[in-house]
């Protein structure tokens, strides 16, 4: 089941009146998330709740017999990681490895059939199992008490908002929350219900319209002049930043009806002044992650230069292998690092607090900041957007042609560049709230009016409803 | 709580009261698919000829070139399964009719948007469209898929907001006898050539095509065996296509194409099959894409070669 879909506005209600009218106490109100979740992930393919379950089974018990045997915690830990990897790999990299293996081996000059399975990868995977391993981690290094209740460990697994697409979060955030007992905030809710109406504008209209352009782009770049491919990069980064950032609008505003609060994924990244800064705005939660479980444990920057580079490569690298089996992501991961790096050992770029806090405007500087790192990532977007380095070679090569220079707007590009400019100018005004659309509970300025607000949400809903048209899938299922 | 859900409530009719409104004033507006339905209804008594089928001969036949009583009802996309139903449901109010063209190409027998694209938005549409304007549920319809908020991608809100200023004709994209109007030579893109063209590989090979291919036999069949049942001609035209969309189509799929009709033949034997995929009359300029001729040359050039075939056996 998607956000976007049908199905989901009879499913929300359901679930939502059943929780809080009916299923009270906090271990029915757990028992309904786990059975919602199931059902929620089960319409898209019900024969992957197995694997769900089985994950949440592995974290359970290894939580349990961390908790038993503390002597013997990192084996039974690194048994759970093994275990939940080994699934992933399994379903995520088996052909990728195999194939690169035995293209390795064929350069090589020793030929090598590559087996190669026709796996479904399972919506979602990366995410849970993520999610998952964090815990046992957690429980290993005593950040959190091992839960005794399997139910809530399914729960924190398989939260039906954020299951396939994250936030990831951490169990040490969001089991605890789980465990207490929860009461309705009407304040929250009726945020929660502005956030996913700001996520479903962002999707449905916004990523959207410039997902039509850009597939249009990708088909056949090469007939497509220098400028139609440029401004495809530039649509690209806002169709998967609308996507991906509106899907977390939708899952946290939607956690937020059943008491819950995630973890912000997205901070307004395009109004970043430096990659550094970028990279703490851009997909939060797997940031985190890589840095708590991988890059401080490989020593983060605390060893030599040469250390805190490498560190640095490994993450972003693993970071890019985690979107995919595919060089691409490898390879925009790397990019990145390669733009990070610098800034690190000139300890520069490190931007605290948002661009022009209080002002309404950003100075020169700043615009020019902005820009650039737009333009840096946008261009890593398109190493993303690939579909294998050969067609990237192509895209490029026919973006950086004579035909660069000549401009021109087709309508569609033009309707797609107003959609994210309109986007762009909500999250500039609310750039330092928690989202577009967060007028708190005493809003100022013109929406201080009840009727202006209603205007906005009922108008923005139709708009989106009547003016989508497509109902495709969120980018990030796939990952 | 009592509160939220008041608000909610609140939200919730005043949306549904505009988009039900929304919905009953598309009805207003015309459109190809209730123009073409609305003009079969007017002159089912009158009809000679009748043109079924999709885009293939929506684009390039002038029933004008073909003389009185003729009707072009294909429609872009139409999938087999509504050209079927609304022959059963004319051909006994026809009594003039004479014969039905329906287009018949390589690959024809495994498409059809029956069993594949369930998700593709143009499959969502053109199901909206034939539900909505002309009464034909999908085999699995459901009561949403009446619904153009929900399910077309057929730009309801321009078509609505069109009929404030223009005349409601001109929201018509189809001529007065049928043939539709966006596919002429000065519309065609710059890569026409490239647009459109057939994979390359076999079309079988997919398990949503091979139950295609058994629901197409069927309804092919039944067609056949309606044409014969009512002695009227039944003409399959294999449209041509441009050298870029030829050089991609291997023989084993004509030969899948010939065995089809050949089964086809022997439910009703005098069903007709012309094919002009390899016709050299047809050259670039006749053509809106690699597999579509266009109504500005093209149509001139297919028209009276179908009215001559039409008049041969009359």
């Amino acid at each position: 089941m998607v956000f976007n879909s049908i199905q989901f506005l009879f499913f929300l209600p359901i679930v939502f009146l059943l929780y809080w009218l009916v299923f009270k106490p906090v271990k029915w109100q757990n028992a309904l998330i786990v059975v919602a979740s199931y059902v929620f992930y089960g319409w898209w393919d019900w024969r992957f709740l197995s694997l769900i379950a089985f994950t949440s089974l592995c974290t359970y018990a290894s939580g349990v017999m961390i908790e038993r045997h503390r002597d013997k915690g990192k084996i039974i830990s690194a048994a759970n990681i093994v275990v939940n990897l080994s699934i992933l790999g399994f379903f995520k990299y088996f052909n990728f490895f195999t194939e690169s293996f035995a293209y390795a081996m064929s350069s090589l000059g020793w030929h090598c059939d590559a087996p190669t399975l026709n796996i479904v990868l399972p919506v979602g995977i990366s995410f849970y199992t993520f999610q998952a391993l964090s815990y046992s981690i957690d429980v290993y290094r005593k950040k959190l008490d091992a839960s005794h209740s399997l139910i809530d460990v399914m729960a924190f697994i398989s939260f039906f908002p954020q299951l396939v697409a994250g936030p990831i979060e951490r169990a040490t955030k969001l089991l605890p929350q789980i465990q207490q007992p929860r009461h309705f905030d009407a304040s929250e809710a009726k945020s929660g219900m502005r956030q996913m109406l700001w996520g479903l504008f962002k999707k449905m209209i916004v990523a959207d319209t410039c997902g039509m352009v850009v597939d249009r782009l990708w088909v056949d770049s090469a007939s497509h002049t220098g400028f139609s491919l440029l401004l495809g990069g530039v649509l690209f980064a806002f169709q998967i930043y609308a996507d991906f950032s509106g899907y977390s609008d939708i899952a946290i505003g939607c956690a937020r009806l059943f008491g819950i609060d995630l973890t912000t994924n997205f901070k307004v990244p395009y109004f970043s002044r430096s990659i550094r800064e970028y990279w703490r705005r851009w997909h939060i939660t797997l940031m985190n992650w890589f840095t708590e479980y991988v890059y401080f444990p490989l020593g983060g920057s605390r060893g030599t230069k040469a250390k805190t580079i490498l560190n640095t490569f490994i993450v972003f690298a693993l970071s890019g292998l985690w979107h995919g089996a595919n060089w691409t992501y490898v390879v925009w991961g790397l990019y990145h690092a390669t733009w990070f790096v610098p800034l690190i050992l000139l300890n520069r770029g490190r931007y605290k607090g948002t661009v022009a806090a209080g002002k309404k405007l950003p100075s020169l500087k700043e615009s020019g900041l902005m820009l650039m790192t737009f333009a840096i990532a946008a261009f890593g977007l398109i190493i993303f957007r690939a579909p294998n380095m050969a067609e990237l070679g192509t895209y490029l090569s026919a973006m950086f042609s004579s035909s660069l220079l000549k401009v021109g707007f087709g309508h569609n590009i033009r309707v797609a560049l107003a959609y994210c400019a309109m986007m762009l100018i909500v999250e500039w005004l609310y750039r330092e709230k928690r989202f577009a659309l967060d007028f708190g509970d005493s809003p100022c300025g013109i929406v201080r009016y009840r009727w202006v607000r209603w205007t906005i949400y009922v108008g923005l809903f139709v708009f989106t409803v009547i003016m989508s048209g497509l109902h495709s899938n969120f980018i990030y299922f796939q990952f | 709580m009592k509160q939220f859900l008041k608000k909610i409530i609140v939200f919730s009719v005043i949306v549904m009261v505009i988009f039900v409104g929304y919905e009953l004033l598309l009805l207003l507006v015309p459109n190809e698919y209730s123009y073409k339905k609305g003009y079969i209804d007017k002159h089912k008594d009158e009809l000679r000829i009748l043109v079924l089928g999709n885009s293939h001969l929506a684009d390039c036949i002038d029933c004008s070139l073909l003389g009185e009583g003729a009707f072009n009802a294909a429609q872009p996309g139409r999938s087999v399964y509504y050209s079927l139903r609304l022959l059963k449901e004319y051909i006994g109010q026809m009594p003039k009719l004479e014969c039905v063209v329906m287009p018949f190409s390589y690959g024809y027998q495994y498409s059809g948007c029956l069993h594949e694209k369930k998700h593709d938005p143009k499959f969502n549409t053109y199901r909206c469209m034939y539900i909505k304007y002309m009464g034909y549920p999908y085999l699995d319809g459901e009561w949403w898929h009446w619904s153009e908020i929900l399910n077309s991608n057929y730009d309801h809100c321009g078509r609505l907001f069109g009929a404030l200023y223009k005349p409601l004709s001109d929201l018509i994209i189809c001529d007065s006898l049928g043939m539709e109007l966006d596919a002429s030579y000065d519309n065609r893109e710059d890569d026409w050539m490239l647009r459109q063209l057939p994979d390359t590989t076999h079309l079988a090979d997919s398990t949503e095509q091979r139950l295609n291919y058994q629901d197409n036999v069927k309804i092919y069949s039944e067609m056949v065996t309606l044409a014969r049942d009512h002695h009227k001609r039944l003409i399959f035209l294999a449209m041509p296509i441009y050298k870029t969309a030829r050089e991609r189509v291997r023989q084993y799929r004509f030969d899948e194409m010939n065995a089809f009709i050949s089964m086809l033949k022997r439910i009703n034997p005098d069903i007709e099959f012309y094919n002009f995929i390899d016709d050299p009359r047809f050259v670039e300029r006749d053509f809106y894409n690699s597999v579509h001729l266009n109504n500005t040359y093209g149509a001139q050039k297919i028209t009276p070669i179908l009215r001559e075939i039409i008049e041969r056996k009359r």
